[in-house]
């Protein structure tokens, strides 16, 4: 019965993940070109994009084992084109879980609903099966973020050494003296 | 219980399918070919015992060697054996064709445990005249489960192996399972009997491994007896739940000839006995009525061996199959259920559902931080959707944060987003000492994104030499000299940072921070 809550490897999940990432944000440069100002627009659309881009490379990252992860996949895959396929499939899970719903579970319903809606492709699921997949979406999460700061903290440092090198080295000091 | 006994034993045997429909059928494969043996040569009774099961089972063991391509992991030991209590049946002894006239009230799988033992040669079983020796209501019943068996594995062994000097035996076994079958049609349990061996005669059907044949088990095994239906799914359960069925066999086959569970009791069904003899142990429950035994049929039919779903399909089940039983079984059995427990099968499964999710929450419990005070099922709920909650915001704000960083960057970011630096990302988010929780309070304290990086990075626990990899290298090394002042200036605030956040056990609040900073704090604006 532990069979189903064994977890997978993290390592390699976060090495597809970072790759796969890593590589969504060098191509979301290369289209965004030069330095472009930061319009609040801009930025939410990059932001936007990015979120989607770690979301997606998370999924692709765990593959399709998981039922959270094949959602999301789907869920992007799916997300220009058919929005309508989208609605009705998800009045199909809705129907889906409402057969499914388990009298039993009166107290926790509304906190399983939640459940439900904060799990990718949890509509669907009774449950036991939520609960695991939630285990899994909770680590794979984890590592998500863990991994984004790190990325964000290269690029951090990248730029504020790419302004020293571009000729605020003595902008620096000057800051440098005057907190003392 | 020998049968329990063997099943666990065998069970490691076939790999590729269930477990425990394989065994069963191998073990009832080689019971056949053993009593066949056994009749012609007219062997001895074999002092029963555990010694017997041993015997059997090791030459069971041989047997299932010899034609089973598959290892026998697990070794055959006498202790596995120790907890099952033979019952010699003293008429299988006495009969040297183990004819229906037997009324061996012990063992069927004793006969057979010693026809095992002399027919270690005979790779290909044919599944026969094992039902032919009982004749009582419990040999009936086992004849039948045996029949199954060897019904399916006939078309099992059938399909692996010739065995030529079993063909005449073969026949002679069919014209003896049919006789049987009409034996069980006289003992009123024809229906399931009959379904079952005719099910079990199709060798035809059972040329294939695999799910139809795993199917094909699974309707037969309707008849199966009860033990061993249980004592297959208690394997899979646990062992005490072994030993008590086997224990349970025991009291059941000397009890009442009532015991006709092979008249169909569903697998699920027994699972549901099972759970019953889990708290009781004093259950006798009397095989289900042929209504019910036609329901397990059908019932055997939707079901699954899988052992992960036996339980819960079992009980699931279980409660149609049980409903309908649940009169004559007052009859019965005294089943004591667990104390203020309601014994009915709907609750049983609801209760394993139960212990499943409670499993699975203990399990989320570990992974969210801060949970393992909280007891109940409702704050831990709340707690878990927080902490997702959360945990997808923070991505959010991170992918935020890269949005606006990233406008920032020159045409480096490739240089920058180098393998090298993907490795020392990940070298450092696996060193990180703080869950990226704590990273989310700060983030928030400060404007500008330089001033987030030195607590930022001394939170992450990335050392200067990992960040100074993966800056070098994009860069020259001319660049490298001019910036390398800065840079090492900047490098030594984030030490004395990291060295204080280290030193330091409780989370930095924002004003340590603040305060902490040292004087030569780099304010880059970005």
């Amino acid at each position: 019965m532990t069979t189903q809550i064994i977890p997978s490897n993290p390592d390699s999940i976060k090495t597809r993940f970072t790759y796969s990432f890593v590589r969504a944000l060098k191509k979301l440069n290369k289209s965004r070109g030069a330095s472009v100002s930061p319009s609040m627009k801009e930025t939410y659309r990059r932001y936007h994009m990015i979120r989607v881009a770690s979301y997606a490379s998370m999924a692709s990252a765990v593959g399709s084992k998981r039922a959270w992860s094949r959602a999301v996949l789907w869920k992007i895959r799916n997300r220009t084109s058919h929005r309508a396929l989208k609605k009705k499939s998800r009045i199909h899970a809705l129907t889906r879980t409402k057969v499914r719903e388990n009298p039993r579970s009166d107290l926790n319903f509304h906190q399983e609903n939640d459940l439900r809606k904060l799990v990718p492709g949890g509509e669907g699921m009774d449950f036991c099966r939520l609960l695991n997949e939630t285990a899994h979406y909770i680590k794979c999460l984890r590592t998500q973020a863990t991994t984004i700061v790190v990325v964000w903290a290269v690029v951090v440092v990248g730029v504020i050494v790419g302004r020293i090198g571009d000729g605020c080295g003595g902008w620096v000091e000057m800051s440098v003296t005057c907190d003392k | 219980m020998d049968i329990a006994v063997k099943d666990a034993n065998i069970e490691p045997e076939k790999g590729n399918e269930n477990p425990i429909n394989y065994h069963a059928t191998n073990m009832s494969s080689d019971w056949p070919l053993n009593e066949n043996i056994l009749t012609n040569t007219s062997l001895g009774i074999i002092p029963t015992g555990n010694s017997i099961v041993e015997s059997s089972v090791c030459s069971s063991a041989l047997m299932a060697d010899s034609f089973c391509p598959q290892i026998w992991d697990q070794p055959v030991s006498v202790q596995s054996l120790g907890y099952c209590d033979v019952n010699v049946p003293n008429n299988a002894r006495t009969k040297d064709n183990f004819g229906p006239t037997s009324a061996s009230t012990g063992w069927i799988p004793d006969a057979i445990l010693r026809e095992c033992m002399y027919l270690p040669t005979f790779p290909g079983m044919v599944p026969q005249s094992m039902p032919h020796f009982l004749a009582d209501s419990s040999c009936i019943e086992r004849e039948a489960r045996f029949s199954c068996f060897s019904g399916e594995n006939f078309g099992d062994m059938m399909n692996r192996y010739i065995v030529p000097e079993n063909l005449n035996s073969n026949s002679h076994v069919l014209a003896s399972m049919q006789g049987q079958h009409d034996v069980f049609a006289s003992g009123g349990r024809k229906m399931s009997m009959t379904e079952s061996s005719k099910e079990a005669f199709l060798p035809s059907e059972y040329g294939t491994e695999g799910s139809p044949l795993k199917n094909k088990k699974t309707i037969e095994s309707s008849p199966f007896s009860r033990v061993e239906a249980k004592l297959g799914v208690g394997t899979l359960a646990n062992d005490s739940n072994e030993v008590e069925f086997s224990s349970r066999g025991d009291q059941e086959l000397e009890g009442s000839p009532r015991e006709s569970s092979g008249k169909g009791l569903g697998s699920k069904k027994r699972k549901r006995t099972e759970q019953n003899r889990e708290l009781d142990e004093n259950n006798r429950v009397p095989e289900p009525s042929a209504e019910t035994a036609k329901d397990n049929a059908e019932i055997q039919q939707k079901s699954d061996w899988n052992p992960t779903s036996t339980s819960k399909p079992a009980g699931k089940h279980g409660k149609q199959g049980s409903q309908g039983s649940d009169l004559p079984k007052e009859e019965y059995i005294r089943v004591r259920a667990r104390r203020g427990q309601a014994t009915n099968s709907h609750s049983l499964s609801e209760r394993l559902r139960r212990e499943k999710i409670s499993e699975r929450m203990k399990f989320l419990q570990d992974l969210v931080p801060g949970c393992s005070k909280v007891t109940g099922k409702a704050v831990m709920l709340d707690e878990i959707i927080n902490y997702v909650q959360s945990l997808q915001r923070q991505v959010e704000f991170l992918s935020m944060k890269l949005a606006t960083v990233n406008p920032l960057l020159n045409f480096n970011i490739e240089g920058l987003l180098t393998k090298d630096t993907i490795q020392s990302c990940i070298g450092s988010s696996s060193s990180l000492p703080f869950p990226p929780d704590m990273i989310m309070p700060y983030l928030p304290l400060h404007q500008t994104p330089p001033g987030l990086i030195q607590p930022g990075l001394s939170s992450f626990g990335i050392s200067s030499n990992a960040l100074r990899r993966s800056i070098n290298s994009p860069f020259t090394s001319a660049f490298k000299e001019s910036t390398s002042q800065g840079l090492s200036l900047w490098e030594d605030e984030l030490h004395n940072v990291v060295q204080m956040e280290i030193n330091s056990s409780a989370p930095l609040s924002s004003q340590d921070l603040t305060g902490s900073l040292p004087p030569g704090h780099i304010k880059a604006e970005l």
